[in-house]
């Protein structure tokens, strides 16, 4: 959060100090702080003295109740109910043993829902509830009479009276063996599954809702306030309140994943199922899964409840310790046998019902109790070991071989369960959606009503509910079919290519992918909504690993089907065409993918309006588009479009608003505004931590940027210990072999060789590209990627022939895979024109170089970073041809085109300056070269800090020229303070024993040579042997000859033209 | 990688592209975040409550200096409702004058969270929270007690 400097807020700082002290200091520190400021300091005063008497004022803010009694008596007459004793009390509320009078005279159980919910809504909703509720008739499931309000207000619900205990209970008190607990826990199954059959979904089974009564001594199950759970809507969703967020709370233990889902998916009969699971977990082993689920946070519960999995009963009964010999004993075995008896088919059949994806689990209640009675009749059961989906998603999870660039889409959803809740969530997206927009309309339409009208909508929508559950039944069944359908397929594809049974340790990703794709065609059905699922699932998977190619087939697959099936003008299409454009912006296809993202986003304007998230998320993509194609007003104009949405629709912080953060931050500091984009993508790296936690991809992604943009800005030692960071978090939550892993240590590598460090930058690249061999293949843009960065290192090692190796190795890959033109190729060969440059190669320099600049041209348009890039270099290998005259009007495009694109202060403009003035000087045009270099060197000194190694190379800029122009004297303060740079941040670098020496030969030619001889002599000594400082040291050797020469000392000056004359071996 | 030569050779300027991690906006959130989740379901929470006291004409304008007893949200019990009528009214002022510890208020108060998630749900410590938590209280205290004299 910011510290905003209002003027309240020194009030509250003041005072949050003040109260920190002892009471004893705060006068002194008060006169203090508020010095002159009287109106201040008789606040601070007056908040202080009421922080002292402020005693029970909110002092338990989220206390609840303070131990009200109930409001209602014994012997109370509440309409046909007379109420006799309290029974049971809950966190719901209240539970009366009652006599009923009239129609029938008959006991019953009344149950007062206490005061702290909108009892007209409860009301309302249990009125609508109530006729599906009156069709259950089935000798397990306590009957629901009736329902009402207390002449108090509170609303009750009347109950057949069930004289009975929590099955766990009774179970443990009678020593019931395993077999007679599953026995009783046949009959629970089948009163769910009567009520489900009638529509009615449980939603809160636990223990104290699945009683036992003897009926003589035959024990009868009897489950409990089917329906009120409902009734009182204990869904997490945006517009329950938090009473039911609390109430909710009571039985976490039970609460299927789907449940704990903050607005997320409905609710439907298999998280019954699920809850069954959990009671059968503890019938068997005397604990519920997640058992100190309650002791962590509510956030932290849900979490757990939604994502860990838990142990296998045979595994928890092994766990149990000190208390296993007492659950044991309870079910009259030993700890032993209890635990041979639960592993295996009891372990399954409880793990299948506590499936984290609903698809998985046992389809119904019958399911579930036809499975144990095949257990108790000695038949196979229908759960089994884990097939090879479930090896095979255990496989992804080890080798965590999940990837995006973004870190975002991880493979694991193709994988067995990923793949089932991906197509479920296909198949029901739309229902969900529409259920959501529904809630939230009716959550929007509440905040102008009251609560009484809310309560009528909530009757009008609880009876829409139920119109278009019946309605829709068939339809949601189609939709599950083809839910089912999409697994399936899934399955057994990745079945086939279960890589650990059939294909070694060496099976990559990619020949998984291919395989399944291979059988895709035989295996799809003539229902097209499979089709589409199925191949955008297989489509992103394609384009998360970086095979673009292969994914776009599929996914215009699926752009296609669904623009028939939804329409064309659809938000489904619209999804898929931006799936589409994706796949075209990774293939370079940049201005296509541009054209595809603004059709999409259209689309999604004119469906949705300006203010919706979708459509700042369809502006996020198409800005990135945007900026690969060097467009970078028009993609800064639309991230602040979507920043400003994504602040009015999803508020601060947010994922969305910290997305566009940091991709706001990447345009800033591609238009060099360095300072803003660091300011922004710390804003993002903090938002996304606050939102996602710190161990998260896209945390991970936001400090690989930020710690890009210092090195952009020349800060080195931060940048690089970022990188570090960045890579151990990647590390700790991918796994030590994850693409994003390899993509952390080339970056890493790029600062490490920004600071000279070659070697270990040599190293990293090397286990960077290893990393990536084993995982993507050969055949891949990121190998080639990692080669083009591997050459830059070897090229500035000096070892040339190495260097141009790695290069023609990328070029060859990026043109098989991304074809002969494409904006990667063109950098491969403005690489491999740096090496030939190097290697004096000049006219194949100077024709990869033309080849470069005329396919960017075409890619990415006349004017463009790129091409001014490109300008440059080509002027490179002219200038070293002698070809200064031609040289020079292409660094002077290539400024203007800079400037123009990236502003007068941008460190590219001053690199093109420096190329320019070394043309001129060679041309002997010294005035103007000094002018050039002053002008670089102004915008050097304003835009970066003292010690920054550009502005060192804009110093030397100037002294070289002011030394061809004899100003030696000019020369040596400048030489000085650039030496101070190098020595500061290379200290035995080539570069800043070149700098000593040049201040030699500035002094030297000042005439004071006494001064210069030991810097000269230096200089040159602790100079590498060539070849690795060739240049340098023969200058070096030059000057030093030059001095000697002019001081007299022609014995000396021989002795070094020797070492000149013979140039040392190697 | 910024290529720094002498003076006498052009560097070529090595194209690097390595990785800048791009995130893709993610179309179909429900909720963008648990702060703006918690933030709704304190709104709607407040909405209800006021109705709620409302309804049941309990709200007394003036009266005598009375005890500020309130201790928490609790619906159960109806004499706290005019104090927490009166909370609510302090509160909107709060808001104008200290948005950042109504902030923490909302949550607290309203939502009901912990100090803890309190502290996750804003990104902020939990120091920070309950520092906050002390300026709000004493300053909700004392613009009640200045109503009630």
């Amino acid at each position: 959060m910011t510290m905003d400097s209002r003027p309240d807020d020194a009030e509250r700082i003041v005072f949050q100090e003040a109260l920190e002290l002892p009471e004893a200091e705060r006068g002194a520190y008060l006169d203090q702080a508020c010095r002159g400021q009287r109106t201040l300091r008789r606040r601070i005063d007056l908040l202080l003295t009421a922080h002292g008497e402020a005693g029970v004022f909110l002092a338990n803010p989220t206390g609840g109740r303070r131990g009200a009694a109930p409001e209602e008596q014994s012997g109370q007459q509440i309409g046909r109910y007379k109420l006799q004793q309290v029974i049971g009390e809950g966190g719901f509320g209240t539970v009366w043993m009652a006599e009923q009078q009239e129609p029938v005279h008959r006991q019953v159980a009344l149950k007062i829902i206490k005061r702290g919910m909108d009892s007209k809504m409860v009301v309302a909703r249990f009125e609508a509830e109530r006729q599906a509720l009156a069709l259950m008739d089935h000798p397990n499931i306590a009957k629901v009479f009736d329902g009402g309000e207390t002449p108090s207000g509170l609303p009750f619900f009347v109950m057949e009276l069930v004289r009975g205990v929590p099955i766990t209970t009774y179970c443990d008190e009678q020593h019931l063996d395993s077999h007679e607990r599953l026995e009783l826990f046949v009959q629970v199954c089948h009163a769910v599954q009567h009520a489900h059959q009638k529509g009615i979904i449980h939603r809160d089974l636990k223990p104290s809702n699945v009683l036992v009564e003897l009926h003589d001594v035959v024990p009868v199950v009897k489950v409990i306030d089917f329906g009120v759970a409902k009734a009182t809507n204990r869904r997490l969703t945006d517009k329950t309140m938090f009473t039911e967020f609390r109430q909710m709370m009571g039985t976490p233990e039970y609460m299927s994943p789907e449940q704990a889902e903050v607005s997320g998916l409905d609710v439907d009969t298999r998280a019954d199922v699920y809850s069954l699971g959990v009671l059968l977990y503890e019938l068997l082993t005397g604990s519920t899964p997640f058992a100190n689920v309650r002791e962590r946070g509510v956030l932290e519960m849900l979490r757990i409840i939604r994502e860990e999995e838990a142990e296998k009963p045979s595994t928890r009964i092994s766990t149990l310790g000190e208390r296993v010999a007492a659950v044991a004993k309870s079910r009259r075995v030993d700890a032993r046998r209890l635990r041979r008896l639960v592993q295996g088919d009891l372990d399954w059949m409880v793990m299948k019902a506590l499936e984290k994806d609903r698809a998985r689990r046992y389809d119904t209640a019958s399911a579930f109790a036809e499975d144990v009675r095949r257990f108790l009749a000695h038949e196979p059961v229908l759960a089994g070991p884990p097939g090879a989906g479930y090896r095979f998603r255990k496989y992804l999870r080890r080798h965590r071989v999940a990837v995006t660039a973004g870190g975002l889409v991880t493979l694991a959803v193709i994988g067995g369960a990923g793949a089932a809740t991906w197509g479920l969530l296909d198949a029901s997206e739309q229902r969900n959606r529409a259920v959501l927009a529904e809630e939230q309309a009716v959550a929007r339409a509440g905040d102008a009503i009251t609560a009484k009208e809310l309560a009528v909508k909530e009757t009008e929508r609880a009876n829409q509910e139920r119109a278009r559950a019946e309605a829709g039944e068939a339809l949601a069944k189609q939709e599950a079919l083809r839910a089912n359908t999409v697994v399936r397929i899934v399955e057994d594809m990745l079945g086939a290519a279960d890589p650990e049974q059939v294909k070694g340790k060496d099976y990559t990703v990619r020949q998984m992918l291919d395989a399944f794709d291979h059988g895709l065609g035989a295996r799809l059905t003539s229902e097209p909504a499979v089709e589409a699922s199925v191949r955008h699932l297989l489509g992103r998977a394609y384009l998360a690993l970086g095979f673009a190619a292969k994914a776009e087939g599929h996914l215009e697959r699926a752009l296609e089907i669904d623009s028939v099936r939804a329409g064309e003008h659809s938000v489904e299409a619209s999804r898929r065409m931006n799936d589409v454009a994706e796949s075209m912006a990774a293939q370079g296809r940049f201005t296509e993918a541009a054209a595809m993202h603004r059709s999409a986003l259209a689309i999604l304007e004119q469906e949705l309006g300006p203010d919706h998230a979708d459509v700042a998320a369809q502006q996020i993509n198409l800005a990135a588009t945007l900026r690969d194609l060097g467009e970078l007003d028009e993609a800064e104009a639309l991230l602040q479009q979507a920043l400003a949405t994504g602040r009015r629709v999803a508020g601060e912080p947010s994922e969305l608003v910290g997305k566009s953060l940091h991709n706001l931050a990447e345009v800033l500091r591609d238009l060099g505004r360095y300072p803003e984009a660091e300011k922004v993508n710390r804003q993002a790296l903090e938002m996304l931590r606050a939102v996602l936690g710190e161990e998260h991809p896209t945390v991970a992604a936001s400090l690989n940027n930020l710690a890009l943009i210092l090195h952009s800005m020349g800060k080195l030692a931060e940048s690089e210990r970022l990188h570090r960071e960045a890579l151990a978090l990647t590390r700790k939550i991918l796994g030590d072999e994850h693409p994003d892993v390899a993509t952390d240590l080339g970056n890493l590598a790029a600062v490490l060789t920004a600071q000279g460090k070659y070697t270990d930058a040599e190293g990293l690249l090397r286990q960077s590209l290893a990393m990536r061999r084993r995982l993507l293949g050969e055949q891949h843009p990121a190998v080639a990627l990692c080669l083009s960065n591997l050459a830059v290192v070897l090229n500035a090692e000096k070892k040339f022939a190495e260097s141009e190796q790695a290069n023609r190795d990328a070029l060859t890959i990026d043109r098989a895979v991304l074809g002969n033109k494409h904006p990667m190729v063109a950098v491969c060969l403005c690489n491999l024109a740096s090496v030939l440059l190097e290697l004096g190669r000049l006219d194949e320099a100077e024709q990869f170089d033309r080849e470069a600049l005329e396919m960017q041209r075409e890619l990415l348009g006349v004017e463009h970073p790129s091409v001014a890039a490109s300008l440059n270099n080509l002027a490179a290998v002219l200038h070293a041809q002698g070809k200064h005259a031609e040289a020079e009007p292409l660094l002077r495009q290539a400024i203007e085109m800079r400037c123009r694109l990236l502003g007068e202060d941008h460190p590219a403009v001053a690199q093109s300056r420096a190329s320019l003035a070394t043309v001129l000087v060679a041309q002997g045009k010294l005035s103007d070269a000094e002018i050039v270099s002053r002008q670089a060197l102004e915008v050097s000194r304003r835009r970066n800090t003292k010690d920054d190694p550009s502005l060192a190379a804009a110093l030397e800029q100037l002294a070289q020229v002011l030394m061809q122009r004899q100003k030696h004297a000019d020369a040596e303060p400048i030489l000085r303070e650039c030496l101070q740079i190098r020595a500061g941040c290379m200290p035995n670098e080539v570069i800043t024993l070149h700098t000593m020496s040049l201040i030699g030969g500035a002094i030297a030619a000042q005439g004071r040579h006494e001064e210069a001889d030991p810097l000269l002599r230096d200089a040159y000594d602790k100079m590498q042997p060539p070849p690795q400082s060739l240049a340098c040291k023969q200058e070096a050797l030059a000057r030093l000859i030059k001095h000697y020469d002019d001081w007299g000392r022609p014995e000396l000056a021989a002795a070094y033209r020797k070492q000149q004359q013979a140039p040392p071996n190697k | 990688m910024a290529s720094e030569r002498g003076g006498h050779t052009l560097g070529a300027t090595a194209l690097v592209h390595e990785a800048w991690l791009r995130l893709a906006g993610t179309i179909e959130q429900p909720w963008q975040s648990r702060a703006q989740y918690f933030a709704a379901a304190a709104e709607a929470m407040r909405r209800i409550l006021i109705d709620h006291a409302r309804n049941r004409g309990r709200l007394k304008k003036g009266g005598g200096k009375r005890p500020l007893t309130l201790t928490g949200l609790d619906l159960a019990n109806d004499e706290d409702l005019d104090q927490v009528l009166e909370v609510d009214e302090a509160f909107e002022r709060l808001q104008q004058a200290s948005p950042r510890t109504a902030d923490v208020v909302r949550l607290r108060f309203y939502a009901g969270l912990s100090e803890a998630e309190t502290a996750a749900t804003l990104g902020v410590s939990e120091r920070s929270v309950r520092r906050d938590w002390s300026y709000a209280r004493a300053w909700l205290f004392a613009a009640l007690r200045d109503r009630a004299e």
